[in-house]
């Protein structure tokens, strides 16, 4: 697999959240708003980076009995860093994220990474391979975001566009269900498109 | 080295253990360079809250940060800052919480002229629907507080028998918003008459050491 596909194949093909269907706690209950995904998806975009960096350094010291919880030993801290950086430097970002933040420790995703890639792979592919996946992440839950803001309060990254109340539904949950339907199935016609045509 | 596949028990010790230890330094050492920062940061929030409550053309001098007391209701204990010009107070600011919002916790800091009437009202805790619940914390909800006597100004929803206009569809919010500011009314009256009994001879209850904890207390 060459450097390209690796960073490439997050960001669609196996999108994980629209295509691997993984971290979907973050994925509905985060994206009310563009800025939101934008915070959450840049915020695991950067604890899978460093995890799957650390994650593939450790990986010839890590006995297989212990990997797991040596793994999440890891992304734990990095999240705690994390959350303690943003307190410091974003408040505001923070605070509308709140527990979000904490609960990246327990998203599948970087679990995943780290177990499927991070630890069979050298540190430049497995920081990719983060980037990748984080990105594609963060791109589909600013989407998913945006669309929601826009159809339920009438604003896209705070900036109200139209004044008064949208569609409520959007904002609530089951809107993120049915945008999330959508946008996988879009996700899905895509992907057939594009890689077909390569077979 | 380490025999991956079978690993002897005092190899994955020393493993996780090393792991462990390497990671929690990691995190103290964060936890120690941005702890200030977040200090630093709180404080300017809750600065930014008090003047919203008490605007500075209400002219006093000192640092409202800093001249704070702690009321006991029977159910609650508010944070009381007081605005001062000289000696003189010239206005209170108080938050009170409770947790009867839609998603628990609302905190809300009320400012008042001595005389009981609201001067503004800020929500520092609000974690409710967005695009429901939330609209407490924009002016067209909160501003029919302003300038408002509790005294003259039945501080409960429309629903319930109230004054206060509720967001629609967002009644549990508007209901627990309202009872902040009302606790905080309840707390400045006792407070004052307090203050008059002290003014008087009686021992002043001030507490200027209180924080933000023994309001935690209460939970």
């Amino acid at each position: 697999m060459n450097k390209l596909s690796i960073f490439t194949k997050g960001l669609l093909k196996e999108n994980p959240a629209l295509v691997l269907i993984l971290g979907m706690c973050p994925t509905l209950g985060v994206t009310t708003s563009a800025i939101n995904g934008l915070g959450v998806g840049l915020a695991t975009t950067f604890v899978v980076v460093l995890s799957n960096m650390i994650i593939s350094m450790l990986k010839k010291l890590i006995p297989d009995n212990v990997h797991i919880p040596a793994y999440i030993v890891v992304i734990a801290s990095l999240v705690t860093i994390l959350q303690q950086l943003m307190a410091a430097y974003l408040p505001s970002l923070n605070e509308s994220l709140g527990l979000f933040i904490p609960l990246i420790v327990v998203n599948c995703i970087v679990l995943g990474r780290a177990e499927a890639f991070a630890s069979k792979n050298n540190v430049a592919d497995s920081a990719l391979d983060g980037l990748g996946m984080g990105l594609g992440f963060t791109i589909a839950l600013t989407i998913l975001g945006a669309i929601r803001e826009v159809l339920g309060a009438g604003s896209i990254f705070d900036l109200k566009f139209y004044d008064g109340d949208g569609i409520i539904g959007f904002i609530l949950a089951p809107g993120a269900f049915l945008v999330l339907g959508y946008l996988v199935a879009g996700c899905r016609r895509l992907i057939n498109k594009i890689y077909k045509k390569e077979e | 080295m380490i025999d991956k596949k079978n690993p002897t028990i005092v190899q994955m010790i020393i493993v996780l253990m090393v792991i462990a230890m390497v990671c929690s330094a990691g995190v103290a050492a964060v936890y120690n360079a941005t702890k200030d920062k977040i200090a630093a940061q709180e404080a300017l929030k809750l600065q930014k809250s008090l003047e919203t409550v008490l605007p500075k053309s209400l002219g006093y001098d000192n640092d409202i940060t800093k001249t704070i007391d702690t009321i006991k209701l029977d159910k609650a204990v508010c944070i009381c800052y007081i605005a001062k010009k000289g000696n003189e107070p010239v206005a209170y600011a108080i938050k009170s919480f409770n947790k009867k919002g839609y998603n628990g916790k609302v905190e809300v800091i009320t400012g008042f002229m001595p005389n009981g009437d609201i001067i503004n009202t800020q929500a520092t805790v609000l974690a409710e629907t967005p695009g429901l619940g939330m609209k407490a914390a924009e002016p067209k909800y909160h501003d029919q507080f302003n300038g408002k006597n509790p005294e003259r100004f039945n501080l409960k929803v429309k629903k319930d028998g109230g004054e206060v206009d509720a967001i629609s569809a967002a009644t549990i919010t508007s209901r627990a918003y309202a009872l902040c500011v009302a606790t905080s009314h309840q707390a400045l009256m006792q407070y004052l008459n307090k203050s008059v009994n002290a003014n008087s001879g009686a021992t002043n209850s001030a507490n200027p050491n209180a924080d933000e904890r023994g309001l935690e207390n209460d939970d």
